[in-house]
C-alpha cells in the first residue's frame, strides 16, 4: 500500500508539468549577428502541391537572414514526374538525383516532400527536416562558431558561354578530418508551371522558380579541399576553368555559383558562397 | 544523449547479468510452476527488382532489397528481458530510406507481481482506446512507435490499475527529440464493489489519462509551446450482449506542422485546441448482432516531434471508423483517418440464417451489413491576423465536404462439404484529394467504385482444395488520372494443407490510355512446417500512393521475385 | 558494431541457456476478456486437459475460416478429448468492437479475449494471424502453427489426439 501512495503522488507530480499555453505566438525579431553562412537545401518537385509552402518559408528565411543564408532548390524523386499536358518540362539534374538517392544520398524523397537540411546536420530530430523545422536549425547554425572565410571569383565568358570559378578558403582554426568542396550552379526566376495546393486550381501555370540546381561544377560530391588534416589559418584555392555552360537551356544572367565545403565523412557543411555568374 | 546511452548500457547490463545467472541456477533448482521460456521470431523479407518502365517500376541500383528483423524473449518468474535486431540492406522500395543498416532497435527488461509491475526499455502501451497514446509495433508497415523509458503499472487495490510512464519514442534507429510523459487510471466498478455487485450483471469500467510532451522551442520567430499537455476520459458499459466504449480527449495547443497554414504567401502555425470522440456500440445475440461506431476528430495530430509527418512519432491512435477490407479490390482505395479534422461513423449488421431454413440451407448462411462514411469539419476563418493564433474553428452542428463512404453486403454460405463460397457487393466514394494530397484543391476528381468479389473453395478431399476468386472494380473509364476500371482473377490450390500455389492477374483493362491496358501477373507460392513459413513470388505489382498529414510518399511499381520467411520458436 | 559485439554476446549467453523451445509454459501477459475485466495469461487452464490457443482478428479472413472450421466440430472435439480453444483477438480500439458481434453472430463456444494493444500476441512472438499453438494438460506450449488452409482443422484434431495419447506430434 505505501508502494502505491509514493506512485500516486509521483503520478500527481507528472499532472503539475502540465502545458504552456501560448497568447502571443509571434516573436518579437531578433537580429542575429553572424559571419558564417548556411545552406538549406529544400527538396522539392513540380508536381508536389505541399512544396510552395517550403518555398514561401524559405523565402521568408532568405528575407529575414539576408546574405547568410544561401538556399539550394533540388527537383528530385517521385514529384518531379512529367506528365501531359501541364508538366512536360523536366527540372531534375544529376547532382539532385544522386543527393536525393536512398542509396549513397540522403534519401530525401524516399521520406516524403517537402523536406529539406540545414547545413547537412541533424538538429536533434534527424538530419530530414520539414519546413517548420528551418527556422530554428538556420538560427542555430548561425550561431555556432566560424570555422572559414570562403572567396568567390567567377569570370564569364559571354562569347564561348565558358566560366572560370576560383575558390579560396582560409581555415579559422583547425579540423581534424578530411573536408571536400562541392561547387554548383543554381539558376533563378524560371517560369514553369507548380502544383500549388493552397490554390485552385491547383495548377499555377507560370510559377518562379526560384535557386533551382542545375549542374554539378566538380561532379555530385566535389573534390577532396585538403587531404591532411586543416590547420589553423590554413588556406587552400582551388580553380575550374573552362566550365560549359549550356547557354540555350540556361539564363546566364539568372545563373549563380554555390560552393560549400564540407566534412567528407559525415557530410556536414562548414561553409559556403554564392556568386552571381553575371555581375 | 548522454543520459540515454548511460540507460541503454545499464539496461543491457542488467539484462545479460540477470540471464546469465540462469544455468547455474537451473541445476538446483526443481522444476516448478514457475515459468521459465524463451520464445523469439524472425521474419526475412527480400525482393529483387528488375526496371519496367511501363509499369512505372524504377531502376534499383542495388537490385535486391531486404528487410529483416528478429525477436527474443525470455522470461523467468517475475522477470522477463526482450530485444529485437533489425537489418535493412537497403531498405525495401516504398518505406523510409532512414530504415538503412541494422542494429538492435528494441531490448526491454521487465519485473511483474501482484503489486507492481515495473519496465524499463522500450516499452508499448496503450492507455484505453489509445486516442490520446498507444505505442505500437507492425513489421509490416515499419511502424514502431515504441517508448523509450521507464513504465510502472500497479493495482493497489482490486479492480484499481494505474499507470505512470516517461520516455523517448523511437525514431528509425534512434530516438525523437520530445519526452513523453503520461498517467492512466482506470476502474473497474464492479470488482471494486466486490461482494455487492456480484450479481449485477452490468459491468461498468471507468477510466482517466493525462498526457503530456515536451520539447525545447528553438523557433526563432514563433513562440512554440514546449511543454503540451491532453487529457482524456472514457466509460466502458457491458452487459451481456450489449456493449458501449466512449472515449473523450482534449488536447491544449499545439502549434506542429500538422496544423501549419500559408496565410498571404506567409506560412504560420494554428494554435488552436484539438479533440477527439470515439464511440463503439454493439449488441448481439446467438445468430444476429448489430454494431455503431462514430468518431469526431478535430486537430488531433498528436506527436513528440512538431515536426514530425508521416508515421513518425506519433503519440495517439485515431482509428478510422470504415471497414478493412481484405480482398484486393474493396481495399484498392483504403481510408485513413485525416487528424486535421474529420466527422465518421459505420454501422453493421450481421445475421446468420439458421441450417435447415430456407435461405440457410443445409449449413446455414452468414450475411453482413455495412454502411460506414466520413467527411471533413465545417470550418470557419477566423479573422485574427494580428496574431494568427487561432486560425479557423469548427462548427458541431455542420458537416463539411465528404471524404469517404462504403456500402457493402457480403454472404458467406457453404454449399455442400466440398463447396464453400463468399459473394460481396462493394460501392465506395473517395475523395482522392483529402485522403491521398491531403488538400481540397490536388486537382484529383472524387473516385466512385463499383466491387463485386466472388469467391468459391472447392475441397476435392480432405486437405486439398483449389480456390477461385474473381473481382471486378468499376470506375469512370474517361478519368485519366485515375486508371479506370480493374478487373482480377486469383486460382490458388493447396495440394495438401502446407503447401499453396496461386497465380494472380490483375488487368486494368478500363485505362482510358491504350498501351496501358496492362495486365500485373503474379504467381507465388509457399510452404509451411509448423511455425515456419516460406513463400515465394514472381511478377507485376501496381504502384500505389501513402499519404499522411500533406506530406505523400510513392511506393512505386514493381516487377521481380520476392521471397519472405518467417518463424518462431 | 558496437551492435553487432552485443548480439553476438546474448547469442553466446543464449545458447548457453539450451533453447528450451517447445515445452515452455505460457509467458505472461494481460488480456481482457469480454465482460472487460482483465486476466493474466499465465492463470490459463483446463483441468489438465490440452488447450488450443488460436490467435485471430475480426479483419481477418483466413482465421475466421479456420475458427468456422473447427466450430463445425468443436462439440465433438471437446467430447471426446476435453480439449477447449481460447481464441484471443489482436483487433484495436478500430475493430475491437466487433470481435463480440462476431463471436455471437457465428455462435461460437470458444473462451475469447481481447489482446488490444497486443502485448500477448508479442510474448508469444507472433508473426501474423492466423497462429495455432497446442498447450498440453500441464500448460506447456508443445505444437504451434502458422497461417491456414483448408485442412488444418483436421491435422490439429489429430494432434489433439496424439497429444493426449502420448504419442509424437507432427507438422
Amino acid at each position: 500500500m505505501k508502494i502505491s501512495l509514493i506512485l500516486i503522488s509521483i503520478l500527481v507530480c507528472f499532472g503539475c508539468v502540465s502545458c504552456d499555453k501560448v497568447n502571443n505566438p509571434i516573436q518579437s525579431e531578433q537580429i542575429i549577428v553572424s559571419n558564417r553562412k548556411v545552406l538549406l537545401e529544400d527538396y522539392t518537385g513540380h508536381q508536389c502541391g505541399n512544396c510552395p509552402n517550403a518555398a514561401r518559408t524559405a523565402e521568408q528565411l532568405s528575407a529575414q537572414y539576408g546574405a547568410n543564408l544561401v538556399v539550394i532548390a533540388v527537383h528530385a524523386g517521385f514529384f518531379t514526374k512529367l506528365n501531359a499536358p501541364d508538366f512536360v518540362t523536366s527540372y531534375t539534374c544529376q547532382v539532385g538525383n544522386d543527393w536525393d538517392a536512398a542509396s549513397g544520398g540522403f534519401g530525401i524523397s524516399s521520406a516524403g516532400n517537402p523536406n529539406g537540411m540545414v547545413n547537412r546536420k541533424d538538429n536533434g530530430s534527424g538530419l530530414i527536416q520539414k519546413e517548420t523545422k528551418w527556422g530554428s536549425s538556420i538560427a542555430k547554425a548561425l550561431q555556432a562558431p566560424d570555422l572559414c572565410d570562403m572567396w568567390l571569383t567567377l569570370n564569364y565568358n559571354t562569347i564561348s558561354n565558358t566560366l572560370n570559378t576560383t575558390v579560396k578558403t582560409k581555415f579559422k582554426k583547425t579540423y581534424g578530418s578530411n573536408t571536400k568542396l562541392s561547387v554548383v550552379l543554381t539558376e533563378d526566376s524560371i517560369i514553369g508551371p507548380q502544383k500549388d495546393y493552397t490554390q485552385n486550381p491547383d495548377v499555377i501555370t507560370n510559377y518562379v522558380f526560384m535557386h533551382m540546381l542545375r549542374e554539378g561544377i566538380n561532379g555530385s560530391w566535389g573534390d577532396p579541399l585538403k587531404y591532411a588534416p586543416i590547420k589553423y589559418a590554413d588556406s587552400v584555392t582551388l580553380s575550374y576553368n573552362n566550365f560549359q555552360v549550356n547557354a540555350v537551356k540556361y539564363k546566364p544572367n539568372n545563373l549563380y555559383v554555390v560552393a560549400f565545403v564540407y566534412d567528407a565523412t559525415t557530410k556536414e557543411i562548414l561553409e559556403v558562397e554564392k556568386a552571381k555568374v553575371i555581375k | 544523449m548522454t543520459l540515454s546511452r548511460f540507460f541503454k548500457s545499464s539496461v543491457t547490463a542488467a539484462f545479460l547479468f540477470l540471464i546469465s545467472l540462469k544455468p547455474f541456477k537451473g541445476f538446483t533448482q526443481n522444476v516448478s510452476d514457475e515459468i521459465n521460456s524463451i520464445h523469439g521470431n524472425f521474419q526475412i523479407d527480400a525482393q529483387y527488382y528488375n526496371a519496367d518502365s511501363l509499369i512505372g517500376a524504377p531502376k534499383v541500383p542495388e537490385k535486391m532489397l531486404s528487410n529483416a528483423f528478429g525477436n527474443i524473449n525470455y522470461q523467468k518468474g517475475k522477470f522477463s528481458a526482450g530485444m529485437r535486431y533489425e537489418a535493412y540492406n537497403n531498405v525495401m522500395q516504398g518505406f523510409d530510406a532512414r530504415y538503412k543498416g541494422q542494429g538492435i532497435t528494441n531490448r526491454y527488461a521487465r519485473y511483474q507481481d501482484k503489486l507492481l509491475d515495473i519496465t524499463i526499455g522500450n516499452i508499448y502501451e496503450q492507455f484505453g482506446g489509445g486516442l490520446i497514446l498507444r505505442t505500437y509495433y507492425e513489421p509490416g508497415l515499419l511502424y514502431d512507435n515504441s517508448l523509450d523509458g521507464i513504465r510502472v503499472i500497479s493495482n493497489p487495490y482490486k479492480g484499481i490499475t494505474l499507470k505512470g510512464l516517461v520516455g523517448k519514442q523511437r525514431s528509425f534507429f534512434t530516438v525523437g527529440q520530445g519526452i513523453v510523459r503520461g498517467v492512466d487510471g482506470e476502474v473497474n466498478i464492479n470488482e471494486i464493489l466486490d461482494s455487492l455487485a456480484k450479481n449485477i450483471k452490468t459491468k461498468v469500467i471507468v477510466g482517466g489519462s493525462f498526457v503530456s510532451k515536451f520539447q525545447i522551442d528553438e523557433d526563432p520567430h514563433f513562440n512554440l509551446p514546449q511543454n503540451v499537455g491532453a487529457y482524456g476520459g472514457r466509460l466502458n458499459v457491458i452487459r451481456d450482449g450489449f456493449n458501449f466504449f466512449g472515449e473523450y480527449v482534449y488536447k491544449e495547443n499545439d502549434p506542429s506542422v500538422a496544423n501549419a497554414s500559408s496565410v498571404e504567401g506567409k506560412n504560420y502555425y494554428s494554435y488552436r485546441h484539438g479533440e477527439a470522440a470515439f464511440m463503439s456500440m454493439s449488441l448481439a445475440a446467438k445468430g444476429i448482432s448489430f454494431m455503431i461506431q462514430g468518431k469526431r476528430v478535430d486537430n488531433m495530430s498528436f506527436r513528440s516531434d512538431r515536426d514530425a509527418t508521416l508515421q513518425n512519432l506519433l503519440i495517439n491512435y485515431l482509428p478510422a471508423t470504415t471497414r478493412q477490407h481484405t480482398y484486393l479490390m474493396p481495399a484498392y482505395s483504403p481510408y485513413a483517418t485525416q487528424p486535421k479534422g474529420e466527422v465518421g461513423g459505420m454501422a453493421e449488421m450481421q445475421y446468420k440464417f439458421a441450417k435447415g431454413t430456407l435461405l440457410g440451407g443445409k449449413y446455414g448462411m452468414d450475411i453482413t451489413l455495412n454502411a460506414s462514411m466520413a467527411n471533413g469539419l465545417k470550418v470557419i476563418g477566423v479573422n485574427d491576423s494580428s496574431s494568427y493564433s487561432t486560425l479557423y474553428t469548427t462548427n458541431y452542428s455542420d458537416v463539411g465536404e465528404q471524404y469517404y463512404h462504403d456500402y457493402f453486403i457480403e454472404i458467406n454460405r457453404k454449399f455442400s462439404k466440398k463447396i464453400k463460397g463468399t459473394l460481396m457487393y462493394a460501392n465506395q466514394f473517395y475523395n482522392k484529394n483529402i485522403v491521398q494530397y491531403g488538400s481540397p484543391n490536388a486537382g484529383y476528381k472524387n473516385i466512385v467504385s463499383n466491387i463485386i468479389v466472388v469467391d468459391l473453395t472447392y475441397k476435392y478431399k480432405p486437405g486439398s482444395a483449389i480456390r477461385f476468386e474473381t473481382q471486378w472494380l468499376g470506375r469512370d473509364n474517361k478519368d485519366t488520372l485515375n486508371l479506370g476500371s480493374w478487373a482480377s482473377e486469383l486460382i490458388e490450390w493447396t495440394p495438401t494443407s502446407n503447401i499453396f500455389v496461386a497465380v494472380l492477374d490483375q488487368y486494368n483493362y478500363g485505362n482510358p490510355v491504350e498501351s496501358l491496358k496492362l495486365h500485373y501477373f503474379l504467381v507465388s507460392a509457399g510452404y509451411t512446417s509448423g511455425p515456419h513459413r516460406i513463400s515465394f513470388s514472381y511478377g507485376k505489382q501496381r504502384a500505389g500512393i501513402f499519404c499522411v498529414g500533406g506530406v505523400c510518399r510513392n511506393v512505386p511499381a514493381s516487377n521481380g521475385l520476392a521471397v519472405s520467411i518467417t518463424s518462431s520458436f | 558494431m558496437k551492435n553487432l559485439t552485443f548480439s553476438l554476446l546474448l547469442l553466446t549467453v543464449f545458447s548457453l541457456n539450451s533453447f528450451a523451445g517447445d515445452g515452455d509454459k505460457i509467458p505472461a501477459a494481460t488480456v481482457k476478456k469480454l465482460d472487460g475485466s482483465k486476466v493474466n495469461s499465465n492463470t490459463f487452464s483446463n483441468n489438465g486437459k490440452p488447450i488450443i490457443i488460436s490467435f485471430w482478428a475480426t479483419w481477418c479472413k483466413p482465421c475466421k475460416k479456420e475458427l468456422d472450421a473447427i466450430a463445425e466440430n468443436y462439440g465433438e472435439w471437446t467430447k471426446e478429448t476435453g480439449v477447449k480453444l481460447i481464441a484471443i483477438s489482436i483487433d484495436d480500439a478500430r475493430s475491437s468492437g466487433k470481435v463480440v458481434t462476431d463471436v455471437k453472430t457465428k455462435g461460437w463456444e470458444y473462451e475469447v479475449y481481447i489482446d488490444e494493444n497486443q502485448d500477448f500476441k508479442r510474448a508469444m512472438n507472433v508473426n501474423n494471424v492466423p497462429h495455432t499453438f497446442l498447450v498440453d494438460g500441464l500448460g506447456k506450449i508443445v505444437w504451434s502453427h502458422n497461417s491456414y488452409s483448408e485442412g488444418d482443422e483436421d491435422k490439429l484434431y489429430e494432434n489433439v489426439k496424439k497429444l493426449i495419447k502420448g504419442e509424437k506430434l507432427e507438422h
